[in-house]
């Protein structure tokens, strides 16, 4: 991975006053805004420049590309992963965030399957959903309805909710100002791979190459379990002791 | 590459509207099928229209979807609208959505290949390796429909029905996962059609090695569709209608088929998994290309198949008793899961010994023996054991020993 990165060299003094540039700035901005805080009419704000923002990146990159279809596809995909993230961040009612992070696990998963990634797509998608299930249930039990209580509703500090959208953005934008040059070097190297039932050989990669650190994380999972069942058998003998004295 | 759109738009359009048809004829068997066990003549005014011909009942299903589409779409005042409107549609499309990766037969002959000669494959979306997982998938979004409806319904009978909902269809996948995993790990394959290929070649169905994987995953498959003997989010002596009790009009149309369906897709499931999908033996034969008569016999076989598995769930319905809520976890988790995992040990040991390695002699009829064999012993030993609390008796005629022993 480090080597791809090394050989593929951006002009960044060119990208900074590209329009890719400015569109990231835009999200940038309109994600600082969509924070939730008190005033909700500035969170509106934030999403028409977040979406403006994202517009321009989609328009800009189905426009310059050789293969049209494909990258809308692709765009389609990503826009419904990331209006997804941003909503799961600056929504104000717990459940909706959670329902908005599903919808765009949904979207990566899409995004998975779309790059030939059938089990890991379709893997994330069956995990994620059981877990977001138990997210959910826990927010609807222990948070208020509709975000109604001020410590639901405001983001956390003003310096965080300035700074963290801007190091994420910028982040973001600077790995995907990267990656072209080095996904077409990774796939001028992954060429000669087969195509087929994928799954049988990830499952033999998994169980050759990686057969320690499987077996790890399983013996790490049943001792979790083991764990679970002693507390809970420990907790019910203390309550009896208590009752009986 | 127009006629590939064309061919998956055919395809698209015969599976959605043949699988909505068949949800609806199927509540009219299941109609019927209860007023013969309780000794009623059941429905059978609704025949032609404008007519005085009945038919037997046979055009009850388009009254009743008459009805539902005309009635009232009331909202209640008091409901979270977003979330009310997302849920019927989330969880209608996530359970059509299942059947995009479901073969409904074999494949057509070459003679009417669209692109070239190549065979026309009967699924939706052929080529998924995944498929298996991919239903899976498909059934664990769809707790979300049922999820966001009782809570946005903001009625306590609907939030209860939702909250039993997601604890039971997330504790029963595990036993479901497990029942599939041994049919898995013998085909050596997560793709519904080659499973399905590989028992028609070597003419043994999964359900003769492996019954208790069977059992285990027929009740899962129970539990996933909550019917009755599990249908505790909704049961109406409870929790009025459960979920959507809120709900009227098209929007409970959309409820009420997508728990069909659920149920169709677990029929579909068991036959593909178990009862060797579209092979009988003699009959279809198991070769890649087929002719007409061979194509046409391989889809009625597996409808046929599985409308009897789907008969059966109806007739469980209405013999079975429910469940209350601390057996229907203390089943899954201390009876279901481990006959899976026995099953899986088992399966492994079997196929090990006799089929791919062949230590000991009798190939498939010995892995079929030995499964049987774990099926009694197991059987046995689980109603020695007696895990599951059947002690109905009312709270206060229990000594406090008794209620100690109930607690799970």
């Amino acid at each position: 991975m480090s080597d791809l990165l090394v050989g593929a060299a951006v002009d960044w003094s060119a990208w900074i006053r590209s329009s890719e540039a400015v569109a990231w700035l835009l999200l940038a901005i309109g994600l600082m805004f969509a924070l939730p805080r008190t005033y909700r009419v500035r969170q509106r704000v934030g999403w028409l420049v977040a979406a403006v923002g994202l517009g321009m990146l989609i328009g800009d990159s189905v426009l310059s590309s050789t293969a049209r279809s494909s990258a809308a596809v692709f765009w389609g995909l990503a826009s419904i992963a990331v209006v997804g993230a941003v909503a799961a961040v600056t929504m104000t009612s717990a459940i909706y965030c959670a329902i908005w992070f599903a919808f765009s696990l949904l979207g990566v998963a899409a995004l998975m399957c779309f790059q030939g990634a059938e089990f890991l797509g379709i893997a994330t998608l069956v995990v994620y959903a059981g877990a977001i299930v138990v997210t959910l249930l826990f927010v609807l039990m222990l948070s208020q309805p509709r975000g109604d209580v001020v410590y639901d509703r405001l983001s956390w500090g003003d310096f965080p909710r300035v700074a963290s959208p801007l190091l994420a953005i910028g982040m973001v934008a600077m790995l995907t100002a990267i990656f072209p040059a080095a996904l077409a070097q990774g796939a001028a190297s992954s060429k000669g791979l087969p195509s087929g039932d994928s799954v049988a050989r990830l499952g033999a990669y998994l169980f050759t190459r990686h057969l320690i650190g499987v077996e790890l994380a399983g013996t790490l999972l049943l001792a979790a379990l083991v764990g679970a069942v002693a507390i809970t058998m420990f907790g019910r003998e203390s309550v009896g002791q208590e009752e009986g004295r | 590459m127009t006629g590939w759109w064309l061919l998956v738009a055919v395809k698209v359009v015969i599976v959605a509207a043949g699988v909505m048809t068949a949800a609806a004829y199927l509540v009219l068997l299941e109609r019927k099928l209860a007023a013969w066990v309780q000794d009623r003549i059941g429905p059978n005014r609704v025949g032609i229209p404008l007519t005085r011909i009945r038919l037997f009942g046979l055009g009850q299903p388009l009254a009743d979807g008459l009805k539902f589409i005309f009635k009232e779409e009331f909202t209640p005042g008091h409901v979270d609208r977003w979330l009310y409107w997302v849920a019927p549609v989330a969880i209608l499309t996530v359970s059509l959505a299942a059947f995009a990766v479901i073969p409904f037969g074999s494949v057509l002959p070459s003679s009417v290949g669209v692109e070239g000669e190549h065979p026309i494959q009967l699924v939706v979306a052929p080529g998924i390796h995944v498929g298996l997982l991919f239903v899976f998938a498909m059934g664990s979004i769809a707790v979300y429909g049922v999820i966001l409806g009782g809570w946005a319904s903001n009625n306590k009978y609907s939030f209860l029905g939702a909250l039993r909902s997601s604890a039971q269809l997330i504790a029963y996948e595990l036993p479901l996962g497990l029942g599939i995993l041994g049919v898995v790990a013998t085909a050596g394959t997560l793709d519904l059609q080659r499973i399905i290929t590989t028992q028609a070649e070597t003419g043994c169905w999964f359900v003769f090695t492996q019954p208790l994987g069977f059992v285990v995953l027929v009740i899962a498959a129970f539990a996933e569709a909550a019917r009755l003997p599990f249908d505790l989010p909704e049961c109406e002596q409870e929790l009025v209608g459960g979920y959507h009790t809120e709900y009227a009009g098209m929007k409970l149309l959309l409820f009420l088929v997508s728990e069909f369906l659920h149920m169709i897709t677990g029929a579909f499931l068991i036959v593909i998994l178990f009862l060797g999908g579209w092979h009988f033996w003699g009959l279809t034969g198991s070769a890649e290309e087929v002719g007409w008569f061979r194509a046409i016999l391989r889809v009625v076989v597996l409808l046929a198949k599985v409308f009897a598995v789907i008969l059966f769930f109806q007739v469980v319905r209405w013999s079975w008793p429910r469940f209350r809520f601390d057996q229907l976890m203390s089943f899954c988790w201390r009876v279901l899961l481990p006959l899976g995992m026995v099953n899986l040990a088992a399966v492994a040991v079997f196929w090990e010994v006799f089929v791919s390695e062949s230590w000991l002699p009798g190939g498939r009829l010995g892995a079929a023996i030995g499964g049987w064999l774990v099926l009694i012993v197991s059987g046995y030993l689980l109603g020695r054991a007696r895990p599951v609390i059947a002690d109905n008796r009312p709270a206060a005629t229990l000594m406090p020993h008794d209620i100690d022993w109930q607690v799970p």
